[in-house]
Parts: C-alpha cells; sequence; structure tokens
C-alpha cells in the first residue's frame, strides 16, 4: 500500500439512502414496512409461514385429525427427501441463473443403473458409487452443451432429460428391476427413528451450505448467476463454476434416485419422471430467484417440504388426487410473482 | 486541488526510464469490423492519460486489451519495457494492472465487502483457510472498511447489499476495487457517464486522490473538461487509429475536439 497522502477532502462519496428508504412508495405504514422489508430480504420467512398454516388447516380439517402425529411427520419427511435432495442440487443451478431440467431423469437412471449393479451382484458401494458417477456424467455433459457449445441451458437440459430417460428406458426395455432386499435397509432404515433419507439430505444440505457461505467457490457461484460478465472480468473462471454446478447436481439427482430406489426396493425405468418440475418448484417457492445470484438451501429444503406438505394435507382432507397438481401450480405461480415483485422493489429502491 | 488543474502539475519524468506500460501495433478485428488498427499507446510513472475518441472509436476495445479481457489480433505490450502476454484478467492483476469498466462490474445480489474482494477472497489464517479454502468473512469487512475510510468513501456498512446503493457509489466499489488491488496502473472506462453532477465530482476527486499515492492513470471520457483538468497528456483514436497525442497544458477542448473529429491532423 503507498503511503497515504492526506488533503482536505470536501464532499465524499456517501450512501445516504434516498427518502423513502429501500421500501419506500411500497408499503404505507412503518411497521408494514418493517414486516414486508424482512419478507424481501429473507424469504425463507413466507415459507415457514405458509407451512404452519397448512399444518394448522390440515390438523384442523382432517376427519383424523392425524397431521400433527409423528408417523404422518416422519412420512412427510421420508418423502420429500428425494426430491428436497436433488432440489439442492437444481438451486445451485439457478443460482448461477441456469435451470437443470435433466434431474428427473437422472435420479432415474442413476436408480436404475444401480439397481441393475446390484442385482448382478456388485457390492453396495461401488454400485452406489457408480450411480452417483452417471449422475455426474450427465451434469458435465449439460455444463459442455452450455458452456462451450453455448446452449441456453434450457434447451440443453430439456433435450438431456429425453437422452438419459431414454437411456433407461431403451436399457430396460421396460422392465423393472429389484435389488437385493439388504439394500432396501438405506432408503427404510433409521437412525434414532428419523428416515435415512431425510437424515442424508439434512446433513448434505448443511454442509452445502457452510460451503456456499464460506469458500470462494461457493461464493463465486452467486457471483456468476449475479453478473456473469463482472465475474469473469474479475478473474473468475466462470465456465467451470457453471460445469461444477451442474456436475453437481447430476450427483445430487442421483444421490436422491438411490435412496427412492433402495426405499421403494424396486427400479422402474420411469421413476420420478416429472421430479425436475417438483425441483424447480422447491427452488422458487423457497426464495432462490431465477433471475440468478440469491437464495438459501435452508429455503429450498423449506419450499421442498411445503409441496409434500400440501400433498400429504390434501390426502389427509380426503381431497380427490387430482385437486393436487393445481393447489402445488397455485403456489408456484405466488412464489414467482413474490420473486418478481422482490426484483421489482429493489429496482425501485436503487 | 479540486480546482487547479492538475495538467500544470506535470509529473516528474526521467527521460531516461521506460514507460511502465506501452503496447505498440495494437490491432482486433470483429468478424468484419476492424476495432483497432495499429495503436500504439505509452503509460510514464505517476501519470494521467486522457483516452478519447468518438463513439466506436475502439477505445473500450484498447482497454479491454490492455486489461486482460480481449486478446489483440495483433501487437505487442510492455510492462517495464518488459515485453508480456495478456490472456486473462488475471494476467493484467499479475502485473498490476486493475481496471474499472464502463459497464459497472459489480454483483448486485452481494455486498460491499464481497464486491471488493470477489475473486480474490481473503481465507482464514492456517490449516482452515489454506486446506480447508475458509474465507474470512469479518477481515474482508474490517479490511473494506479501512479502504473506504481512506479513500474517503463513505459508507454505512460493508454489509450493504450493492443493489441497494446508487450509481455512484457503485462507482465508487468499482473504483475502490481497483486502488486497493491495482499497485501501479488503474485503468477506468468512462467512470462518471452514468453518474450526476454531485456524484461525478466525488468520483473526480477520488481520481485525483488515488494519483496522488503514486498511481498511474489511463482514463476514458467523453466529458472534455474532465479530461483536460485531470489528465496530463491526452490520446485520441478515430476510426480504430491514434490520431494524435496531445499535451494537455499546450491544448484546449476545441482543439482536442477538431482531433477527435477529424477537422485537425496533427502527429
Ligand atoms: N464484442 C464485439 N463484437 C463486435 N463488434 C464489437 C465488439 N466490441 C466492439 N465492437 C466494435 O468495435 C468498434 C469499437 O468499439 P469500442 O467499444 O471499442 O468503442 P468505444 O470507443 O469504446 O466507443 P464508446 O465511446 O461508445 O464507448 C465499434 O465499431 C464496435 O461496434
Ligand atoms: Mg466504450
Amino acid at each position: 500500500m503507498p503511503a497515504l497522502v492526506e488533503e482536505s477532502v470536501p464532499a465524499a462519496i456517501t450512501t445516504t439512502s434516498k427518502p423513502g428508504g429501500r421500501l419506500g412508495g411500497l408499503v404505507g405504514s412503518r411497521h408494514a414496512r418493517t414486516v414486508g422489508a424482512h419478507l424481501i430480504a429473507v424469504p425463507w420467512i413466507g415459507v415457514l409461514l405458509g407451512i404452519v398454516i397448512v399444518g394448522l388447516v390440515a390438523q384442523a380439517e382432517a376427519p383424523c385429525g392425524c397431521f400433527f402425529t409423528s408417523t404422518n411427520l416422519l412420512t412427510t419427511a421420508q418423502e420429500f427427501s428425494y426430491v428436497a435432495l436433488a432440489a439442492l442440487g437444481g438451486a445451485m443451478v439457478i443460482m448461477t441463473k441456469g435451470i437443470d431440467l435433466s434431474v428427473g431423469s437422472s435420479m432415474g437412471l442413476a436408480g436404475f443403473l444401480s439397481a441393475d449393479l446390484l442385482a448382478h451382484h456388485t457390492a453396495a458401494v461401488p454400485a452406489v458409487v457408480l450411480g452417483l458417477g452417471v449422475g455426474v456424467l450427465v451434469g458435465i455433459v449439460n455444463g459442455i452443451l452450455i458452456t462451450r457449445l453455448k446452449m441456453q441451458p434450457f434447451i440443453a437440459t430439456l433435450g438431456m432429460l429425453s437422452v438419459v430417460r431414454g437411456v433407461a428406458l431403451g436399457w430396460s426395455q421396460g422392465f423393472t428391476l429389484y435389488p437385493p432386499l439388504s439394500f432396501t435397509s438405506l432408503g427404510q432404515g433409521t437412525v434414532l427413528g428419523i428416515p435415512n433419507p431425510f437424515v442424508i439430505m439434512l446433513v448434505i444440505a448443511v454442509l452445502l451450505s457452510l460451503f456456499l457461505r464460506y469458500t470462494p467457490l461457493g461464493r463465486h457461484i452467486y457471483a456468476v448467476g449475479g453478473n456473469e460478465d463482472a465475474s469473469r472480468l474479475l478473474g473468475i473462471r466462470t465456465q467451470r463454476v457453471k460445469i461444477f454446478v451442474y456436475a453437481f447436481a447430476g450427483m445430487l439427482a442421483a444421490a436422491g434416485g438411490i435412496l427412492l430406489m433402495s426405499f421403494l426396493g424396486s427400479a422402474d425405468p420411469g421413476a420420478a419422471t416429472g421430479y425436475e418440475l417438483d425441483v424447480i418448484a422447491a427452488c422458487v417457492i423457497g426464495g432462490v430467484s431465477l433471475f440468478g445470484g440469491e437464495g438459501t438451501l435452508f429455503g429450498v429444503v423449506l419450499g421442498a417440504f411445503l409441496i409434500e406438505e400440501i400433498r400429504d394435507a390434501l390426502v389427509l382432507d380426503q381431497v380427490p388426487g387430482y385437486w393436487t397438481t393445481l393447489a402445488i401450480g397455485l403456489v408456484i405461480l405466488i412464489a414467482m410473482a413474490i420473486d418478481q415483485g422482490r426484483r421489482r422493489v429493489r429496482r425501485v429502491a436503487q | 486541488m479540486s480546482t487547479e488543474s492538475l495538467a500544470n502539475a506535470e509529473p516528474e519524468r526521467v527521460t531516461s526510464t521506460p514507460p511502465i506500460l506501452e503496447a505498440r501495433g495494437i490491432s482486433k478485428s470483429f468478424g468484419t469490423v476492424r476495432a483497432l488498427a495499429g495503436v500504439d499507446i505509452d503509460l510514464f510513472e505517476g501519470e494521467i492519460i486522457g483516452l478519447v475518441g468518438d463513439n466506436g472509436a475502439g477505445k473500450s476495445t484498447l482497454i479491454k486489451i490492455l486489461s486482460g479481457a480481449l486478446l489483440p489480433d495483433a501487437g505487442e505490450i510492455r510492462i517495464d519495457g518488459r515485453p508480456i502476454r495478456l490472456n486473462s484478467p488475471l494476467d493484467a492483476h499479475a502485473n498490476g494492472i486493475e481496471t474499472v469498466y464502463q459497464d459497472l462490474a459489480v454483483v448486485p445480489q452481494m455486498d460491499i465487502a464481497e464486491n471488493l474482494y470477489l475473486g480474490r477472497e481473503v481465507r482464514l489464517p492456517g490449516v482452515a483457510g489454506k486446506i480447508g479454502r475458509i474465507i474470512h468473512r469479518r477481515a474482508m469487512r474490517r479490511q473494506a472498511a479501512e479502504h473506504f475510510e481512506s479513500l474517503h468513501i463513505k459508507v454505512k456498512s460493508m454489509r450493504q447489499r450493492v443493489d441497494t446503493l446508487s450509481g455512484g457509489q457503485r462507482q465508487g466499489v468499482a473504483v475502490a476495487r481497483s486502488v486497493v488491488f491495482g499497485r501501479r496502473i488503474v485503468i477506468m472506462d468512462e467512470p462518471t457517464a452514468a453518474l450526476g453532477v454531485q456524484e461525478t465530482q466525488q468520483v473526480v476527486e477520488l481520481i485525483g486522490r488515488i494519483n496522488a499515492r503514486g498511481m498511474a492513470i489511463i482514463l476514458i471520457s467523453h466529458n472534455m473538461p474532465q479530461v483536460l483538468h485531470l489528465s496530463h497528456r491526452i490520446v485520441v483514436l478515430r476510426a480504430g487509429r491514434r490520431a494524435g497525442v496531445l499535451k494537455t497544458a499546450e491544448t484546449d477542448v476545441e482543439q482536442v475536439v477538431r482531433v477527435i473529429t477529424g477537422a485537425e491532423i496533427i502527429h
């Protein structure tokens, strides 16, 4: 650092905010303003609120009155973990302003590959590792299509959705495989009464959150989504960051698919079809902006939970299953509207 | 200092020392568009150069090449007389060159401290930082606050998100980054183009202040009075060629404009 040359400085650049503050004009009263400010700064508060409200309504409306029972809650925890696991990776992709539509197919293929290996007497560890490996491979292909061939993420991963599903279908010839019964202990087992998939998902979510917050690569994932040109000019290897997130997303999807296969005790080549939409919904509901650069994995886990909770609540309330899709669609639209609104408010605040 | 022109205080130049930055015959085409056709530029120790020219003259292209963001088709770049290749912004950083780009190079969703250290994060001491690669958020905030203080850029908190700042405040972050990390050379592409009158004045003062610290500066601007006020020499680009070099003390706005438009030919 060169020696400081002190001089008399008239006006300095100040950051005193303009009258009205960040949210001026949007919300009227002072009180509403602070509540609004928190909802905007911390998106998961709204999701948590949604979870509580849906829970209370479900408890009151369900004829069995059994929403808040440990059995029901643990079942829900079990069932949302596969999507949540895939959504952790999907969220990292969305943070870079990308999208991954191939996660459902990766889940199916990884589950099928692992089951096939297990059925042919491969040991559990290599079978799982190879299953995860196929997910990484799909992700690397996604990443290369996007960074090297400059394809739009939506288009590239839409193509891969079909390709990867096609591999599983063609390979299986449509037949369902069954892994040895012993392998089901992974997905059906519990730790202190808590389902394994939920524990695994939660541990990974915590570790990944720390990674995103406290490592340069984690920060660069947000930076690439926030301003890719600036990131590149600052010397961040943006293409590597992108390939990394797609590969990681593929691996986490594969992990979800293998756990699902283990829980079900069967590998249907069509397993997890359409799960990519649940994954994206979980991210958006959880506050990961589709505009890139923002979001927390905590929010994503809550978002995935809310989706499963709504399904569960509608079942307990004996609402015909056909309406579930509609209900979740509405929640997604609300989340999108909030994301848009948040962006607009921030722009106004500048 | 804000009223007295820097041009009257030309830095002492020992004629035998080579320029700290020297570019020769820089050419660059984008498809059929010849953005630069053999441009030369020298930058001496402690000097501010004004780089001017009409829209599309090639100014941004030239400084992107000097900052490693673009590769030239032809030409040579020397630092202290030593030829170097700038294949990436990292190479430029390694040679002490920092750039403030025309389009604000900040990440709006991140806070001030994070933006300042983006790509050059401070890590924790010891194993946690070296092997765990854990970043030291607190140190970054503290150091960022110190830098902002010493540059007289007032901000409420280093944790403030950049998208809550005004244009001038954001530019302050970009300028601060170039000063904190630039060891000798700072390149600025229209740093005041997006700013209001008062914010422009603040950035102008900041430029004078970092020059007083010994930093050599290449300043691109369409604001001729500003260029004449700040620079020691003016390099004029016209349609991808160097149309002339003027000593600021010996010229005026009218002449610079004549050279920019081609109404006057000099060498
Ligand atoms: N990435 C690119 N692709 C194609 N053409 C480009 C690219 N960048 C610059 N050009 C062209 O090169 C020429 C020089 O552009 P440049 O941005 O260097 O001009 P400038 O002097 O900075 O102009 P301004 O004052 O408007 O910023 C222009 O004709 C421009 O259209
Ligand atoms: Mg330009």
